[in-house]
Order: structure tokens, then sequence, then C-alpha cells
């Protein structure tokens, strides 16, 4: 039968982590740096959704974090299994095999002291993002922090021009190398706001197509 | 219709191995109430698109499963349309709220992907496999939620699907070569836009003749066929220049030529269509490899070899007749068993031996 057309590529996980560099330019590690540096605190229970090859769980693990991550692809997993058992964290990080769309089932209410989700949630549909976001104020405990890192279209129009002329071409050479993509999100501060969390700090990076957004979940009564 | 969206859907035409996606959403055809069919498909728009004009007249919900802008029957055996992106509908659409049975229509050719146990487990719905072609959706619905005959079940390869599958193929090779040929010409001066012309000629010529011509030869592999036709090809060229136009250059420009696309058909030729193995599929898999890789990726395979049935073990849950999209299998009443009945039909599609309740189905 064919197997030519339409096949979609097989995402090579090996290479994912130089991929996303090229394609953010080398800025997503120290950006990660940043984030470890400055929001989190030791003994904290954290989770992180789309851990991938498990970069950023090290970091944190490393700086004194309880940490469960959670990621669907099997081989990119692989990768994380064999960096943690290097770097000797067997204890601190929890993986867990399982898509996003199992959040309602697998954890309790008011669990986590933070939330992170980097490069993810564009990778979901709309309503997918709505369930996170639902499920993600579901599980963290009051007062507790979800760290949003993604990718979005910059609103500035010749900001936006060069980000488009700047992309094609690294996309493009990210494509041949991992066989990876990225879309942007919209209106996430919005939709943020709309699921009862308060924004409390926005940094941009790359023409401002990079951005951490740290929200707070609040109590509405 | 978006201006945006009709764009998307000439892309999908000409440029299938890319995905092209449209939101995963529920959508609601006519005025469907609490007990109106639940349909699903993939979130491939030119697929989402044939589905909306076949089941406009009827009442319904279609959900839009995710799958990365794959179709079905490559998104299921390639890992984008898995028994994930189906629960991950249900879920997120809120069709629990809208109708009161749970009864899931999927796709046929969904069939090496999807696992209806495991749907039901996390989701409560009974999944069931409907007919392959969207166009007999109407007539399934109108009989109850049953194919209306064992026709339903087959895939085909007429014409029209040969033509279109032949115009992917030669829309890449054609960017490729028009790339190629332009760069070159810049130090070969006697390229110029008349053998151009005639080449992209050449082109047509070899890959959409070939494939319209495939079901007439009834050699068993491939390559003997494309090499048959190539062969008529290069007759038509030589003729043409000795009795309508003679000229040297073009004469073996266009022998060379065609024989090269010659060579990248026939690597896997009968791989282009949905009724044979395919060889180099194949080939791959008996190295012991479970990826292949062609032109410019690798891909996902699927285990194969024959067909084997362990008939004592056979229940007689008639999963195989319903999913197979060559209609290998037959059933035998008096035993309350299936059986092969063609088994050089099969295509290793896997659909059978990843439903059969009994799992008495093997690839050996």
């Amino acid at each position: 039968m064919s197997y030519i057309y339409m096949k979609s590529l097989e995402k090579k996980a090996e290479k994912y982590d130089k991929g996303i560099k090229i394609l953010t330019l080398g800025r997503l590690p120290k950006i990660k740096q940043y984030v470890v540096d400055n929001y989190l605190k030791k003994d904290e229970t954290l989770l992180d959704i789309g851990m991938g090859t498990g970069t950023f769980a090290i970091l944190c693990a490393k700086k004194g974090l309880n940490v469960v991550g959670i990621d669907f692809s099997e081989k990119m997993l692989d990768i994380a299994i064999k960096k943690i058992e290097i770097e000797d964290l067997k204890d601190v990080i929890e993986i867990i095999k399982m898509p996003v769309i199992e959040l309602d089932e697998k954890f309790t209410d008011n669990s986590f002291d933070k939330v992170t989700a980097i490069l993810i949630f564009s990778e979901l549909y709309f309503k997918e993002q709505e369930f996170c976001l639902t499920q993600i104020y579901r599980i963290l405990k009051e007062n507790g922090e979800f760290i949003l890192i993604d990718e979005f279209k910059p609103k500035r129009f010749w900001k936006k021009v060069l980000y488009v002329i700047i992309r094609i071409p690294l996309t493009l050479m990210t494509f041949i190398k991992a066989h990876i993509t990225t879309k942007s999100l919209k209106n996430i501060e919005k939709r943020l706001e709309n699921h009862s969390f308060i924004i409390k700090e926005e940094k941009l990076y790359l023409l401002d197509s990079l951005k951490i957004i740290r929200s707070k979940k609040i109590i509405t009564k | 219709m978006s201006l945006k969206s009709k764009l998307k859907l000439f892309g999908a035409y000409f440029f299938r191995w890319f995905g092209f996606s449209i939101e995963p959403d529920l959508r609601i055809i006519g005025n469907p109430n609490r007990d109106s069919p639940v349909l699903l498909t993939c979130n491939f728009n030119l697929t989402v698109n044939r589905v909306l004009k076949e089941i406009k007249d009827l009442d319904c919900y279609l959900l839009i499963a995710p799958s990365n802008g794959i179709n079905v029957w490559c998104g299921a055996c390639g890992e984008d349309f898995k028994t994930d992106s189906v629960i991950s509908i249900i879920k997120t659409s809120g069709i629990n709220e809208l109708v009161s049975h749970r009864t899931l229509i999927l796709p046929q050719l969904g069939a090496p992907g999807l696992e209806p146990i495991e749907i039901k487990k996390k989701t409560g719905w009974s999944a069931k496999f409907g007919p392959v072609y969207a166009k007999d959706i109407p007539a399934y619905v109108q009989n109850n939620f049953e194919k209306i005959d064992i026709s339903q079940n087959e895939v085909r390869f007429p014409i029209s699907k040969r033509l279109e599958m032949a115009n992917l193929y030669l829309f890449s090779l054609f960017i490729l070569f028009t790339t190629i040929y332009w760069i070159t010409s810049i130090f070969l001066p006697f390229l110029d836009f008349f053998l151009y012309l005639d080449s992209i000629l050449i082109l047509i010529l070899v890959i959409n003749g070939s494939l319209l011509i495939l079901p007439s030869f009834k050699t068993k592999t491939g390559k003997v066929k494309v090499w048959i036709y190539e062969v008529v090809v290069l007759i038509l060229i030589i003729s043409f220049n000795l009795f309508l136009f003679y000229n040297i250059v073009f004469l073996i420009w266009n022998i060379i030529l065609s024989i090269l696309i010659t060579l990248v058909m026939s690597e896997d030729f009968h791989g282009l269509t949905p009724i044979y193995k395919s060889e180099l599929g194949e080939k791959t898999w008996k190295k012991g490899k479970n990826k292949m890789k062609f032109l410019f990726g690798e891909y996902k395979l699927q285990p194969y070899g024959t067909i084997n049935i362990e008939r004592e073990k056979c229940i007689g849950c008639k999963m195989c007749i319903e999913v197979c999209p060559r209609n290998v299998y037959c059933f035998k009443a008096r035993e309350n068993k299936a059986d092969l009945k063609y088994s050089e039909k099969c295509i290793n599609c896997n659909a059978c031996v990843k439903q059969c309740l009994a799992h008495c189905l093997t690839i050996i």
C-alpha cells in the first residue's frame, strides 16, 4: 500500500534539542535557566507538561525541586530517561508517559506549586488548550503559578515582517534536520484571565516571538 | 470558505506529503437532535472537505479528530491518527452533552491505528467502523449503520484517483526538475525554454501515463510494469523524431530523461497505489528494519509478509471482514469462522491483525 504520500515524517527525537536551539537562535536554554533561577524555589513540587527530552526537568531537579514530567512521545522520554540516569536524578524526577488529555484522571486537586509548559501549548489544538488550562488551574495549589513559554506572532508590523523573513530559513533548516516545526499561539493572555489566572509577569524574547508568561492561580469566590 | 482555506486545499492537493490541517472541532451538520449519528474523521483539510460535501444532507454531528493534518489511512498506520486522537476530541468537544446515545462511527481505514476497546474503556463510547468512502455514508446511515454490501469495504483505484496520485508525484518532480534545470542552464546555454517545455511533456507522459495504465498490466512486480511502459514511451519518442521532427539533441535528451524518471518511478511503483503492496517497504522490512527511507524522509513501517490465520482460535467476530480494505476474507457460516479467500490481494495494512478480537491473525 501507499507508504509514500502523506506519511508523516518520523520526528527525530535525538535531534530535538538541537533543532529547537536553531529555531530559537540558541536562546531557549538561557530562557529555561532564567526561569529556574528567578521563578522557582527549592523543595517546591513542579509539573512539567511536555517534558520532552527532559532538559528543563533536570535543571529544576538540580535546584532541589521535586519534578513530575509528562510527555506522550516514547522516543523523547527514552532520551529523557537516559539523561536523568547520567545526572543521577532518578529519585527527584518522576516520568509519566501520558497525553495531556488524561490530566483530569492522573492528578488530584491542589497538588502542585508550579506547572510549566514549554513549547507544548502551541502543539495542541484550541479546545485541547482550553481543557489543559482548566486542568492546570485545578491541580495547582492556591497561589500556585503556571509558567508558559511559547511562540507568539509579534504584534508590531515591522517586527512581524522581520519575524517572517528570519523564520522561513530557520524553519526549513530545522525541518530538514529534526523534522519538527512549531506553530504560534494567539490571544493567550485573555484566555488565561478567563480561566481565573492573574498574569504576574511577561518577558519577551527574539523580536517578541518567544514569550514567558508567569501567571498565578487565584480563587474566585 | 475563506480564501486562505481554499488556497490551503490547493496546497493539500499538490503537496500531500506535508500535513495540511484544519482545527479539530465539532461540526454540526443540518439539524441534529439527541439521537443523531456521530461521525468522526481526521483533520486533513482535503478529507474534511470531501466528507462535508457528501454528508451535507444528513442531520448529524461530525467530529474532526487531531491527526496532524494527515489523512485517515496514512495517519492510522503512522501513529498520527490514533486512539488518543479520538479520545481527545470526544473529551474536549462536549459531544457527551449533545447526544443521549454513545455510538461513534469511525472511518474504516482508521482500523490499523484505532482501538475500539480502548475507546470504550476510556470514554464509554462504542466505536464502529463505517464505510471506506464518504460517499457511502448516507446509505450506511439509512441502512441502520450496517454496510449495504461488501463492496463498501473495498478500496478502489479508479482513473480519477490514479490521476490524482500521478499529479502529486508530477508536481514534486516538476519543482525539483525546474530548479535543477534553470540552475544548470546558466552554465549550459543550449538548455532553453523550448527544451524545458519538451522535458515537462516527457515528465507528464511518463508519470501520468504509467499510473493511468497501471491496472492493465498483469505482471507481478511494479518494476516490470514501469519498464514495459518505458519501452512504449521510447518507441513513441523515437518515432516522433523519425517521422515528424528530427533533432539529435532532443532525441538523446528525451531518451535520457525518460529513463531517469522511470528509474525514480520503478523504485516503488506499487507503493504509490492503495491496491498493491509497497515493494520498497517489503524489501526494507525483510532486511529487518522498521523504517524506510524514501526521497525526503524516513517512514515507519508496519510488518510485511503473508497473512496467517489460526482457525481453531477464531471466534467468528467478523472484525477482519469488517475492516479489510481488500476483501481478503470470507465468512463460513457453517463453521462460524472467518477464512482467507484472496490472500494474494492482501497489502499488509495490518488492520485485521490489530482489530481481531481473538488475536488469531499473524503476519509471517
